[in-house]
């Protein structure tokens, strides 16, 4: 009796240390949010910052990833100016490219509440990514960051029940 | 001159005195008659000639110079005989210049301690001068000082600007100097993650 009450309090003990999310899970999360930002699409985006997460306990994982939402390369020796037509066009083709940004993040989200299998279902699953701009660019219109969060157990449904993600994603800009 | 018989009627006819009987037979004449022609033309040439004279009226009296009248006044023979002689017009100018002596050693001016405007004149103009020159340097100094002022003032203002300006280029300059390290600072720490994740190297 009392080596059965040694082992369940071990159990316990050890339970209470281990994360609800391994490791492995989140990692894998990570390269699949590096995987979808680099990848060899046209007009592909510029990761900065590969893609990390954390696990909270009680509220859930985070993603943070840094990019560029186009391959713009900052006056150098080789071009020295930039003219301002082509700041305008930066400027809208990066507007263009925040829709498409947004749907892949919800997508991302739904991958990583299927991929994080310990995450409880009450428990959110967040990511954030932070746009990177130069200083010559025209902000206007442009985050700085796109937050999104949702239940794990909502993300879920939402693609069980074949329903438009956004209606259970909370997004915020900044 | 003409010989021809028939000179008289030529006159009469150049002067419009001709019979009108005898203007038409003189006429037919005067077709086949050369000297004729030539001696009407010179009639009626004298007669142009007297015609541009003007008429002036017949004198009423001829005098002579031997007349009483044209005799000068007895005055005016005596101011002709004192002008045409040297001996009195040197006399009279004696007078007058001893005259003008006499009149004026009584009308003698006092001396007068004060000296002439125009002494006094000459005598200031050289400090006048001076004066004059002391204030045109003055004033070109003054006019100096301005511009110079001025210019110090505008050099100034403008190496303010110029200051101002390479000091805001510098600035972002800077900035786009630290934007750019950074953004390639990220793109390094990225290819290198991304590097080590597909070789396997977790960190």
């Amino acid at each position: 009796m009392k080596a059965l009450l040694l082992v369940a309090l071990a159990t316990l003990c050890f339970a209470g240390t281990e994360s609800a999310v391994s490791r492995k899970s989140m990692q894998a999360v990570e390269d699949n949010l590096n995987d979808a930002f680099r990848a060899n699409a046209p007009d592909p985006y510029n990761l900065l910052g590969t893609a990390r997460g954390s696990y909270i306990p009680g509220y859930g994982t985070l993603f943070t990833v840094e990019l560029q939402l186009l391959f713009v390369m900052p006056p150098n020796p080789f071009k020295h100016d930039i003219s301002p037509q082509e700041i305008d066009s930066i400027h809208e083709r990066k507007l263009k490219k925040i829709p498409v940004l947004k749907e892949a993040m919800r997508n991302q989200m739904l991958n990583a509440s299927r991929t994080m299998d310990g995450l409880p279902l009450n428990e959110h699953v967040a990511m954030e990514v932070i746009l990177f701009s130069f200083s010559f660019e025209n902000p206007k219109g442009l985050p700085q960051r796109i937050f999104m969060t949702a239940e794990k157990g909502k993300l879920l449904d939402a693609q069980s029940n074949h329903a438009d993600l956004s209606t259970v994603i909370q997004e915020q800009d900044q | 001159m003409s010989t021809c018989h028939r000179i008289d009627d030529l006159r009469d006819y150049a002067f419009d005195e001709l019979a009108a009987e005898s203007r038409d037979s003189l006429e037919q004449h005067l077709a086949g008659c050369p000297d004729c022609t030539a001696e009407l033309d010179r009639l009626r040439m004298t007669t142009a000639a007297l015609r541009m004279l003007t008429d002036r009226e017949i004198p009423q009296r001829i005098a002579f110079v031997s007349d009483k009248i044209f005799e000068p006044s007895p005055v005016r023979r005596w101011m002709e005989g004192f002008w045409n002689s040297g001996a009195r017009l040197g006399f009279a100018s004696a007078c007058v210049l001893a005259a003008a002596i006499v009149v004026s050693a009584y009308h003698r001016p006092a001396v007068n301690s004060v000296a002439p405007a125009s002494v006094q004149t000459a005598m200031a103009a050289p400090d006048l001068s001076r004066q004059i020159d002391a204030a045109v340097a003055k004033a070109a100094a003054q006019i100096r000082d301005q511009v110079h002022d001025e210019d110090a003032r505008i050099l100034k203002a403008a190496l303010e600007d110029s200051e101002r300006k390479h000091d805001q280029e510098r600035r972002a300059l800077m900035v786009a100097v630290g934007e750019n390290l950074d953004f390639m600072q990220k793109r390094l720490n990225t290819i290198t993650v991304l590097a080590s994740n597909d070789v396997g190297v977790r960190p």
